[in-house]
């Protein structure tokens, strides 16, 4: 019978269970239960996670990848996803460090941590040889524009969701960032999103 | 919406692309994966930061192997067998630290669907905590027929069983959570 109700029976089998069902009222009420039982099953949705929880989900594949050394495994090029990776976590330490004020020495030095802390060695010297090429990076050009200043709300759950298990002292700074500065980080953790 | 057959020759096409170098496509292929990867890994776990994790994970194991697919299955089979393995690599490494029911995410955070009467809710809740409970083969054999609305044929496939374990499997599922239901 749950072939029959789940549509995965033979078609001479469906009819024969189907004909012996409508004249057998124990067999109906087998039925009917059963049918009750699949049907609260296929309409048990799971909650969705939201829209900020699907946006982050390709940037923190990226950094995990990189993370893992992985990126570029199959690709004999250019190494971008580990560059990627590399920047986003350069730019949330010299973001944090545009709300901390402290010498240019110390924010290539907290940059400097957070990536180390993060990235392997070669994926390190890559993004560092690309982004850092003996200077601090600029806010792109392209943020000093009319772009939206995400809500305090929205940027702290995008910050929660890209770094759940971050404790760094500058993860509690990130979390005090200006709005210039949060957007900029917004920019570069979720660059689809802006 | 995009039929079965179409879908899998979209996705074989940017697996080609991606064995190629183009990383672009297998951008396209978590987007187009992602949340079904995620809503079968919460049906397997029960709870929404290991099935985040599980998700990633599984992206993760199929960029590193992706350059090996030869395309003998469907890659949304490949990927599928991807998740049952780490949800079998989560179980023998024994409980997880982190658990965060889906329920315990703030209220603002989820699309919820409309409400099903009281009855109908009560029955819901009490069905998802059946399946928490059922051995893990009748767990999966149930939400690849369910919930991804696998044939039998592919629950065989992704599971390394038979076909008549597979249906085996679904209906002791069934007549498990029907005693749990009262049904």
């Amino acid at each position: 019978m749950p072939l029959v109700l789940t549509g995965e029976a033979e078609p001479p089998e469906a009819s024969r269970v189907r004909a012996h069902v409508s004249a057998c009222p124990g067999c109906r009420d087998e039925s009917e239960r059963l049918s009750r039982l699949l049907g609260c099953l296929d309409g048990a949705a799971i909650p969705d996670p939201g829209p900020v929880y699907w946006e982050s989900f390709l940037p923190r594949l990226r950094n995990r990848i990189a993370m893992r050394g992985l990126a570029g495994g199959t690709r004999p090029r250019r190494q971008g996803w580990a560059v990627a990776a590399g920047v986003s976590v350069l730019l949330l330490g010299a973001a944090s460090a545009v709300n901390l004020q402290p010498s240019a020495e110390g924010r290539q030095r907290m940059a400097l941590d957070y990536l180390a802390l993060r990235a392997d060695p070669k994926t390190l010297s890559r993004a560092l040889d690309e982004v850092l090429p003996g200077s601090e990076p600029s806010p792109p050009d392209s943020l000093s524009g009319a772009l939206a200043v995400p809500r305090p709300a929205e940027f702290q759950r995008a910050l929660d969701t890209l770094l759940p298990q971050d404790d760094s002292d500058l993860y509690s700074a990130a979390k005090d960032l200006s709005p210039e500065a949060r957007r900029w980080l917004l920019m570069a953790l979720m660059p689809d999103r802006v | 919406m995009t039929s079965p057959p179409d879908r899998n020759e979209r996705d074989l096409a940017l697996i080609r692309r991606f064995q190629a170098g183009d990383q672009r496509a297998f951008d396209l292929l978590v987007e187009e994966h992602r949340r079904e990867v995620y809503r079968l890994a919460y049906r397997l776990l029960g709870n929404h930061a290991d099935a985040d994790d599980l998700a990633q994970e599984a992206f993760l194991r199929c960029y590193r192997s992706l350059g090996r697919f030869r395309g003998e299955s469907s890659f949304r089979t490949y990927l599928t067998r991807i998740v049952l393995n780490l949800s079998a690599d989560l179980r023998r490494a024994g409980s997880r630290g982190r658990q965060v029911p889906m329920e315990e995410v703030p209220e603002g955070d989820l699309a919820r669907a409309a409400p099903p009467d009281g009855a109908e809710l009560v029955l819901e809740a009490t069905l998802r905590r059946a399946i928490r409970r059922l051995p893990p083969r009748q767990r999966e054999a149930l939400v690849l027929r369910v919930f991804q609305e696998m044939k039998f044929r592919e629950i065989a496939e992704v599971m390394g069983c038979t076909v008549g374990t597979a249906k085996a499997n679904f209906f002791h599922a069934l007549k498990r959570l029907r005693q749990r239901a009262g049904l």
